[in-house]
């Protein structure tokens, strides 16, 4: 087998999902082979890399603003399909009655129907006019959902503000007390240093002046037992 | 955990308009498609930008989503295609630098294990930037979404065998990078 063979099918080679045939034929050639030896190494070691990923937490971004924004290019059919919807309530409430004649068109309030003129609300059918009821309050509903996750999405914006501002101000308040501490630490050690230094040599000087003493009291001493 | 009824349910409302509903969507999702634009193009703001894209490219095809199948194997689909063309984009642009992160994660992980993350995400870094844009999501759907060479196929629109041999071309390439690095 050659190496441009054996080349692609290492992978499956590795994953020991290959014909018993050929992976005889593979491991016969890459005996002798150091290039596909590599190739194999490097294939481990990309599965050992994917092993050891662990996943990066994702950075704050707004995940829904293009969702928001594209579909709101609906406006004009949402108000239309209102207007239509608002027109069919109120003929079927007020039952309001249009019709036309030799001295004009004639509206009319509260009229039941009659044999000679046709009311609105008879040529509207009554199941047409549920089903755009009831898509009306889907879409006033779904208009409603998505204003609401406009305000939490803003609010969680603002929110989000107000804690970094908070936590800048607290880590600066935060640096300047740790600085004044620093600096107050400081001085005492110094002082308490000076005044260290300053009690090491007060006792040297007094252990000096008794060793003086004890020199010449023993120097005299000496000479009068001489 | 979540199921595919609930997936479905979910899917329908953003169809419909719901924005809640594809915020949704994109929370259970964006980990794993920002990992992916992390290791393909190396750096976090890439990351960002081709995580972006993907999701606005998987909302406008929505649509087009028949509930047959894996959705998220689906949305993994449409991040693979965009992903070639933005590293292709990337690459065509003289300007454009490579990361920026050189930096120790931060997190909840111990020092030692952020600085062996570190050093991972560098050599895989130093790997993939030897490597095509083909190349490199091979490599990506291989080893990190322990795809088969079958489903890579699928996913990328090329043949069993054309994945293998990209996958082949990606180790030879790395094989001739370290000998090189070896004869300095």
């Amino acid at each position: 087998m050659r190496c441009e063979e054996c080349g692609p099918l290492l992978a499956d080679f590795v994953d020991h999902n290959i014909d018993p045939t050929k992976a005889e034929a593979i491991e016969q050639h890459i005996e002798q082979c150091a290039a596909c030896q590599k190739d194999i190494k490097q294939i481990q070691r990309l599965n050992d890399m994917a092993m050891q990923w662990r996943d990066e937490t994702v950075p704050h971004w707004s995940r829904a603003d293009f969702a928001i924004q594209a579909r709101s290019g609906m406006h004009w059919m949402n108000w239309l399909s209102l207007a239509t919807s608002l027109c069919a309530v109120l003929l079927v409430v007020f039952k309001m009655d249009i019709h036309h004649d030799t001295q004009g068109t004639h509206i009319q309030f509260g009229q039941p129907a009659n044999s000679v003129t046709e009311t609105a609300s008879t040529l509207m059918d009554r199941t047409e006019l549920d089903a755009r009821l009831d898509q009306f309050a889907h879409m006033q509903q779904i208009k409603l959902e998505n204003r609401l996750d406009e305000f939490e999405l803003n609010r969680e914006e603002h929110d989000r503000k107000l804690l970094t501002a908070a936590l800048t101000y607290s880590r600066s308040q935060h640096r300047e007390d740790m600085s004044q501490f620093a600096n107050y630490w400081e001085s005492a050690r110094l002082q308490d240093r000076t005044e260290n230094h300053k009690a090491i040599r007060r006792l040297y000087s007094s252990q000096q002046s008794e060793l003086q003493t004890l020199k010449t009291n023993l120097l005299h001493h000496h000479s009068e037992a001489l | 955990m979540f199921g595919f009824d609930q997936e479905q349910h979910l899917i329908r409302k953003a169809l419909n308009g719901s924005a809640s509903a594809w915020r949704s969507i994109v929370q259970r999702h964006e980990r794993r498609v920002y990992n992916l634009a992390y290791r393909l193009t190396g750096n976090r703001q890439d990351a960002m930008d081709l995580m972006q894209e993907a999701f606005l490219a998987v909302f406008r095809n929505l649509p087009n989503f028949r509930f047959e199948g894996s959705f998220e194997g689906w949305i993994i689909r449409i991040v693979s295609h965009r992903g070639v063309d933005f590293l292709r984009r990337r690459r065509s642009n003289p300007l454009h630098q490579a990361d920026d992160a050189d930096e120790l994660l931060a997190g909840d992980s111990s020092a030692g294990e952020a600085a062996e993350q570190w050093q991972l995400h560098r050599q895989l870094r130093e790997t993939m930037q030897k490597l095509s844009a083909d190349q490199r999501i091979v490599i990506e759907l291989k080893f990190f979404q322990q795809m088969t060479f079958d489903e890579i196929a699928t996913h990328l629109n090329v043949s069993e065998n054309t994945a293998k041999a990209r996958l082949y071309t990606a180790l030879t390439k790395m094989r001739g990078a370290e000998e090189l690095q070896h004869a300095l």
